[in-house]
């Protein structure tokens, strides 16, 4: 029943929905015709996380990313955030000098006779095209469907380590070469990053090995001179011992130096990342004052410099050593957590790449005062062993301070070759970290899989979107309409008796009863209709009729001529007379002289008997309404036409008056309450509800004796039975 | 087999008076209506001319001479089938007064049943009391063709109010083959299985072509079994033209 009824709304307002329909469907389907077409390119890369690169960095002390082999959420997110993006977008537009068409261009294109308006406004309306910013590059915003320009997008490609860099741009040779060209560069970006991690222990190297080779040779030198000098042979193993040790510490330091010149540009690195999101700017200040940080960051210290001293001591593998590096690991672990809840708890959003990077920053805070620390420390236990070494015999002494020279020279020669060739390694295994696997391809001109807007993908968009705001607009009006259109609704008013039907006739259909033949389907709705009549007035027969509606048109003649002939078809004496005076329209039903009427009558000197037309129909005679008079509700309303009424009921049977619309003017009203009855023609679809009730209560208060109400042109469903008798 | 027996079939509604009203247009198209009928099983026929509140003496005077004319003529062509006059009555105000005073408005003019027509959009106001009407007067309305009435076909109990009160219903033949579309045809079978449904007619118009009583007879065997088609078919009819009391034949 719910359908049926929502079918049949569906089809009483069929051209709304078509209408609707049509204006999306077409909108869309030209404005896709129109648009000039874009083409999109992709380029696809794979991040890879190189294990050997990766264990080479951890052989000397460096940790490229975050060290694992395989890559986690943390990596990813890193390389499409944003502020790496940006750089390379700028890097690109200036590379491939990226230009779009400017809008005002586009638009002075389109319509005509706008070029010489912006001229005259002081437009410049010659430059056609403008450089693309990055942010244009990246954005994709809604005109740019509308005004296409070349931008990117990059995407993870599902849950994988692939990377999508799409161009889009109107030239398909631009935008393979944007993709590919966002791909290099990202490459490139990546790569410098990564250096930077190397850059200070490669500066102090390139800085150092130049002299610590010189200082080997001299040394080396200084000892052959002195044996072929002193012919001195060789030194005892306790002498041999100490200059051991005191080369192992001064390496130590040499190391250290190293390692604080890394930390150290791993900390300007990952500061200049920071600084770069400055809604994370206040948290890294709040990592520094922070009092357990601080204690942790001491205790650590404290430990690396015990760690130092006992390593004076014992070999690596000792008990003690290896207790205090286990302390050093659990304290770095605290380190680690007290860092998490303060960011945890303080910062509303840390994003997994933040988290990362401030956890890093504060091991190697932790581990440059380390080192700095053990420098400190270093040079009082070198010079007590060198006390030592001067307890011996000048030539031992002097010998020993030269082979001690040696050792140490050569240590570091050998350790600073070492690194600068692990450092080189470790720089070109990372060019690895990330490669094109799929470079981007020029796509083909009008291929329909790399062309934007696609034509049957928007039309069958267009089909689904006009059918749903088709289908919703003709819920919605009809949910908003107050008009009365289904002998349900004229049944819905208290106090109304429902005469019947007339269902909405075709163009060509004639009009009248007594012009149609005898299954025409009109004659079973007057039919029914005089029934319904008849059968309200029982016993009392009705002499008068007055017959009107709620506004203009709605069929009151067309109705009232009908209802007369039927009638007179009946074998009665009936007469129409029309009251109509503002807009007569019973004379379109009958071939009548137009100037002899009621007016004739009741102004001019036309006898009664004269202006009782005979209608053609036997039985049925018709007053029209004559000349109209300028004022015409003052005629209506005198004695002269009450008399009229009832002087013509006197001669026919049934006398039916068309009346002017209530809703018009108080004819129907005063003529209502001269005759026996009234009947109120609605159309279907015209008259509101809110209007029929004022009216309705209107008859009321005038003690008017409403007969019913019929109404006219019914649409829908049960209109089609009409056709089983055609 | 039973079902094969050749089944002596009553059709209650036709319209085969030559010129009378929409149906047979002349003696020549009213004759191969009765010789067909005939041929289709059918032994007794009511001619039920449409008759409106407005013109009913002048309708039935005509149908009367009408039949008397087809009668004679059916005779003389040897055509084995027994003609009876009946009218299928637009429903009006009044309508029971109207047969007070002329019995010929009801079935063989035997004052019991009458063949009433509702209007074909919807149901009148004036419905209930006519019929009502009719009811305490002692004749029985036939509604015609009730599953064509659009109040029928949203909800077939809408005639339950009017069957409770002793109205019969009379489905036509073709609306079980469809003829008047699906919903139509819904309507009507509905009616026969809830057993709301008590005869079945042909409302022929027309020579061949239209649906006879023996196809739609072979339908109803279908929906409801042989032994209520025969009840629609056969009994029911009989009992209407006044077969099972007279007992004359």
């Amino acid at each position: 029943m719910e359908l049926k009824h929502i079918l049949d709304i569906l089809w009483r307002r069929k051209w709304l929905v078509i209408n609707n329909f049509a204006a999306i469907f077409l909108t869309i389907v030209i404005g896709t015709l129109l648009i000039p077409p874009w083409y999109d390119s992709t380029a696809r890369m794979l991040l890879r996380k190189s294990s050997a690169s990766s264990s080479v960095l951890a052989s000397i002390g460096l940790s490229g990313g975050s060290g694992s082999v395989t890559l986690d959420e943390t990596d990813r997110a890193d390389y499409l955030a944003l502020s790496t993006l940006r750089p390379v977008a700028e890097k690109v537009v200036s590379e491939l000098n990226v230009k779009r068409v400017r809008t005002r261009t586009r638009l002075m294109n389109a319509v005509p006779g706008l070029k010489p308006v912006l001229r005259f406004v002081g437009v410049d309306v010659n430059a056609t095209e403008e450089v693309m910013t990055a942010e244009d590059l990246l954005d994709s915003s809604l005109t740019s469907f509308i005004f296409p320009r070349p931008y990117v997008s990059v995407e993870q490609y599902e849950e994988t380590n692939i990377i999508d860099i799409e161009a889009i741009s109107p030239d398909p040779e631009q935008a393979m070469r944007i993709a590919n060209a966002m791909a290099k560069n990202f490459i490139d970006e990546e790569l410098k990053r990564v250096r930077e991690d190397y850059a200070g222990a490669k500066e102090f190297i390139d800085n150092n090995i130049v002299k610590a080779k010189h200082e080997y040779l001299d040394a080396l030198n200084a000892t052959k001179d002195f044996k072929e000098r002193e012919k001195f042979a060789n030194l005892d193993s306790e002498t041999i011992n100490i200059i051991q040790k005191i080369s192992d510490l001064k390496k130590s330091i040499e190391d250290n130096k190293l390692a604080i010149y890394k930390t150290k540009a791993s900390i300007n690195n990952i500061e200049s990342q920071l600084k770069s999101i400055p809604k994370y700017q206040k948290s890294s200040e709040q990592l520094k004052d922070n009092e357990m940080i601080l204690s942790l960051k001491m205790t650590l210290r404290d430990l690396y410099l015990s760690l130092a001293e006992t390593r004076t001591k014992y070999t690596k593998d000792h008990p003690s050593v290896m207790d205090i590096e286990n302390k050093i690991a659990q304290t770095k672990e605290l380190l680690q957590k007290e860092m998490g809840k303060v960011f945890g708890s303080e910062t509303v959003s840390i994003d997994a790449v933040y988290q990362n990077l401030t956890e890093k920053l504060a091991v190697y805070y932790a581990d440059l005062s380390g080192y700095e620390s053990q420098n400190k420390a270093l040079p009082s236990i070198i010079t007590r062993y060198e006390a030592d070494m001067m307890k011996l015999p000048k030539q031992v002494s002097d010998y020993s301070n030269l082979q001690l020279a040696v050792t140490v020279t050569q240590d570091i020669y050998n350790s600073l070759l070492k690194y600068q060739y692990q450092i080189g390694m470790a720089e070109s295994t990372a060019l690895s970290n990330i490669y094109v696997v799929e470079p981007a391809i020029t796509p083909k001109i009008g291929s329909s899989k790399h062309k934007t807007p696609n034509l049957l993908l928007n039309a069958l968009f267009a089909i689904m979107l006009g059918a749903t705001f088709g289908i919703s607009v003709a819920l919605f009006v009809e949910y908003i309409d107050d008009t009365i259109k289904t002998p349900e609704d004229v049944r819905a008013f208290k106090g109304l008796t429902f005469l019947g039907s007339i269902f909405n006739l075709k163009k060509k259909d004639p009009r009248l009863i007594s012009m149609s033949d005898p299954r025409f389907p009109l004659r079973e709705f007057i039919r029914t209709i005089r029934n319904s009549i008849k059968f309200t007035s029982l016993d009392k027969t009705l002499k008068s009729i007055t017959i009107t509606s709620s506004i203009d048109q709605e069929g009151k003649s067309f109705f009232a001529a009908n209802l007369a002939i039927s009638a007179a078809n009946e074998g009665k004496k009936v007469l129409i007379i029309d009251c109509d005076l503002r807009r007569p329209g019973i004379n379109n039903y009958f071939n009548l002289p137009k100037n002899l009427g009621l007016t004739s009558y009741m102004v001019g000197d036309q006898e009664l008997k004269d202006i009782q037309l005979k209608s053609g129909i036997e039985g049925l005679s018709i007053i029209l309404t004559g000349p109209i008079p300028p004022d015409p509700g003052k005629l209506v309303e005198s004695n002269k036409m009450h008399n009229l009424i009832k002087d013509m009921e006197m001669i026919y049977d049934l006398v039916i008056i068309d009346t002017p619309p209530v809703l018009a003017a108080s004819d129907a009203i005063v003529l209502g309450g001269w005759t026996d009855g009234s009947i109120i023609l609605i159309q279907s679809g015209r008259a509101s509800r809110s209007h029929f009730s004022d009216i309705i209560e209107t008859f009321k208060r005038a003690n008017i004796n409403l007969i019913g109400a019929v109404l006219n042109r019914v649409h829908g469903r049960t209109a089609s039975y009409y056709y089983y008798y055609k | 087999m039973a079902s094969s027996e050749p089944v002596n079939f009553i059709d209650i509604h036709t319209h085969i008076l030559p010129g009378i009203d929409d149906g047979a247009k002349d003696m020549d198209e009213s004759l191969r209506i009765l010789r067909d009928a005939s041929k289709a099983g059918v032994k007794r026929i009511v001619a039920t001319p449409h008759v409106f509140m407005e013109n009913i003496s002048a309708v039935l005077d005509a149908a009367e001479k009408s039949f008397a004319t087809l009668k004679i003529e059916t005779a003389r062509q040897g055509i084995d089938i027994e003609i009876f006059l009946g009218a299928e009555v637009s429903l009006g105000a009044g309508l029971a007064e109207e047969v007070k005073k002329d019995s010929r408005l009801t079935i063989g003019g035997g004052g019991k049943y009458i063949l009433v027509e509702m209007p074909f959009f919807e149901i009148p106001i004036y419905a209930g009391k006519t019929i009502f009407d009719l009811l305490v007067s002692g004749v029985t309305p036939i509604w015609a063709h009730p599953e064509r009435c659009p109040e029928v076909i949203d909800n077939f109990n809408s005639v339950c109010a009017y069957t409770d009160n002793g109205v019969k219903l009379q489905i036509n033949s073709g609306s079980l083959a469809g003829k008047y579309g699906r919903s139509v045809k819904r309507a009507a079978v509905n009616l026969i299985e809830n057993g709301l449904a008590h005869i079945m007619a042909s409302d022929t118009h027309r020579a061949g072509g239209d649906e006879t009583l023996l196809k739609g007879f072979i339908r109803l065997e279908e929906i409801c079994g042989r032994g209520k088609a025969l009840g629609m078919c056969v009994s029911a009819p009989s009992e209407i033209i006044g077969l099972n009391k007279d007992n004359n034949n």
